[in-house]
């Protein structure tokens, strides 16, 4: 795994998204509310849609039809709607069949760091 | 085993066969057969109230089941093979012993579910007298068909459209070993997705019951009754059974009840890949909107959804072969006849150049994975 330093962390308020070049490679930086990181593959398994062009939106559950509520963000690609998990990576509806890789990110002397294999 | 002894004995020594006859990898479930009335409405006068006797004796029929449509051939002589009728032209599909003798000595079938023609399910008024047709059927179903023929089983036939009878017809009827699933029309006013209707699947799964759709003359096309048979009998039962389908599905059913499992009856089996394809897409894209559906929709149709192959003979056994292959449908399709339609199937006919595997799973693997109280018989 090499590590690649990016931008400063500061630079992104939370619910915003960024496209980096990590190693010749497109990756989605996420800037959940709660202030973490994550980042994976800017993407779309589907059709080759970069997600960063879609939106983090509220990942919507619920037990029946009578209780939608909001549980967390998925990002959601700009062409078709598939949402992606941002801890897996997996389309939600599809979770075995489309997938964007996931990569560890974190943050290192104010700077977002993610770690990819080269 | 003999044709002569085939039908010879109780249930449970019926069962014992069944299950020699699975081991053995000979057995052949039909999963639609159309049972009739022999005389309308005399057989059900021992069944009704006199209430609903009166009333019966003053609409004949009981239940104008024709609608709209002429329904050539159906109500013509043509429709049935010429050796499922008596010399006087009336149909053996009204004696259980004759069709008894048909599917199970000359045909080489196992086991027969008894799906009916009387669907005063699809009635959409007087919901009261229907409902009492409806038990009357079942009753008359019960002590003419299930009782003397343990190979037959049956279905309790009920009115969704008044979900509290249903339930209590359900609890009623269920109590009799030979009932298998509850009998639903393929309404095309009905969404049966509707939260209206979960009392008639829980009962359905409390009483280890599947539920079949199956469509009849009420079953209208997307464009409501069209000008002649030949194109109500293209789309209405294909177009009825996608509906409900993808109502059951969208609206979370399968979750609600995991043990649920439905069988679409008489619908063929070309219709299935576009709209399981098309589900699947449409999840994908707008799951956010429908958050109480959990899985794919291909998957949840793999695990919960069965499919009756007649009429199979618009597709080759290769196309067919491969339409399973692509869909990985292996689970999905049942056997049935049709019997005693003019257009029904023959097992071979249906079977003939299918895999050893495949033609397993449609001869009854796949049956008796569906319905909860023919599990027992698998070996």
């Amino acid at each position: 795994m090499t590590k690649h330093v990016l931008f400063p962390a500061d630079e992104l308020e939370p619910g915003e998204v960024r496209r980096a070049e990590v190693g010749g490679v497109g990756v989605a930086v996420v800037r959940l509310p709660d202030g973490s990181f994550r980042a994976m593959r800017d993407l779309c398994a589907h059709e080759g849609a970069r997600l960063t062009e879609g939106w983090l939106i509220p990942r919507m559950v619920a037990d029946d039809v009578d209780s939608p509520e909001a549980e967390g963000v998925v990002l959601r690609c700009p062409w078709h709607g598939y949402e992606f998990d941002l801890d897996s990576g997996r389309c939600i509806a599809d979770p075995g069949r489309v997938r964007a890789r996931p990569y560890p990110v974190t943050v290192e002397d104010g700077r977002v760091v993610v770690e990819r294999t080269t | 085993m003999s044709v002569a002894t085939k039908r010879v004995g109780s249930l449970d020594e019926t069962n014992e066969a069944l299950r020699a006859e699975a081991r053995a990898g000979t057995l052949l479930v039909d999963t639609d057969v159309h049972e009739m009335l022999d005389k309308i409405p005399d057989d059900l006068y021992p069944y009704l109230d006199s209430g609903w006797r009166d009333y019966l004796a003053s609409s004949g029929y009981g239940w104008s089941g024709l609608r709209h449509l002429m329904m050539l051939p159906y109500i013509s002589a043509s429709d049935g093979h010429p050796e499922w009728r008596f010399p006087d032209g009336t149909m053996k599909a009204a004696s259980a012993e004759a069709t008894a003798s048909i599917l199970f000595d000359e045909l080489g079938e196992s086991l027969a579910i008894l799906n009916g023609f009387y669907h005063v399910g699809a009635a959409r008024s007087d919901y009261e007298f229907a409902a009492a047709l409806a038990s009357a059927y079942n009753d008359w179903q019960i002590e003419t068909w299930l009782g003397p023929h343990p190979r037959f089983r049956g279905s309790a036939h009920v009115v969704p459209h008044v979900p509290e009878k249903a339930v209590r017809e359900i609890d009623r009827v269920a109590a009799h070993p030979q009932i298998v699933q509850v009998f639903l029309p393929a309404a095309t006013d009905v969404q049966y997705g509707d939260p209206s209707y979960r009392p008639i699947f829980e009962a359905a799964v409390r009483n280890d019951l599947a539920v079949a759709f199956h469509h009849g003359t009420h079953t209208e096309t997307v464009l409501g009754f069209p000008r002649y048979w030949a194109e109500w009998h293209t789309l209405a039962a294909p177009q009825a059974a996608a509906g409900q389908l993808v109502s059951l599905i969208m609206n979370g059913i399968f979750e609600k009840y995991p043990e649920l499992r439905v069988v679409f009856l008489e619908p063929g089996v070309t219709w299935l890949p576009g709209v399981l394809w098309r589900l699947d897409q449409n999840y994908r894209e707008v799951r956010r909107t429908i958050p109480w559906v959990k899985r794919l929709p291909s998957d949840t149709i793999r695990e919960h959804v069965r499919v009756s192959t007649q009429p199979m003979t618009d597709v080759t056994p290769q196309q067919f072969a491969t339409l399973v292959e692509m869909t990985e449908t292996q689970d999905v399709f049942v056997f049935s006849s049709d019997f005693s339609h003019f257009d029904a199937d023959e097992a071979e006919a249906v079977l003939r150049g299918l895999s050893p595997e495949l033609r397993r799973r449609l001869r009854f693997e796949n049956a008796l994975a569906t319905y909860p109280r023919l599990r027992s018989l698998a070996g």
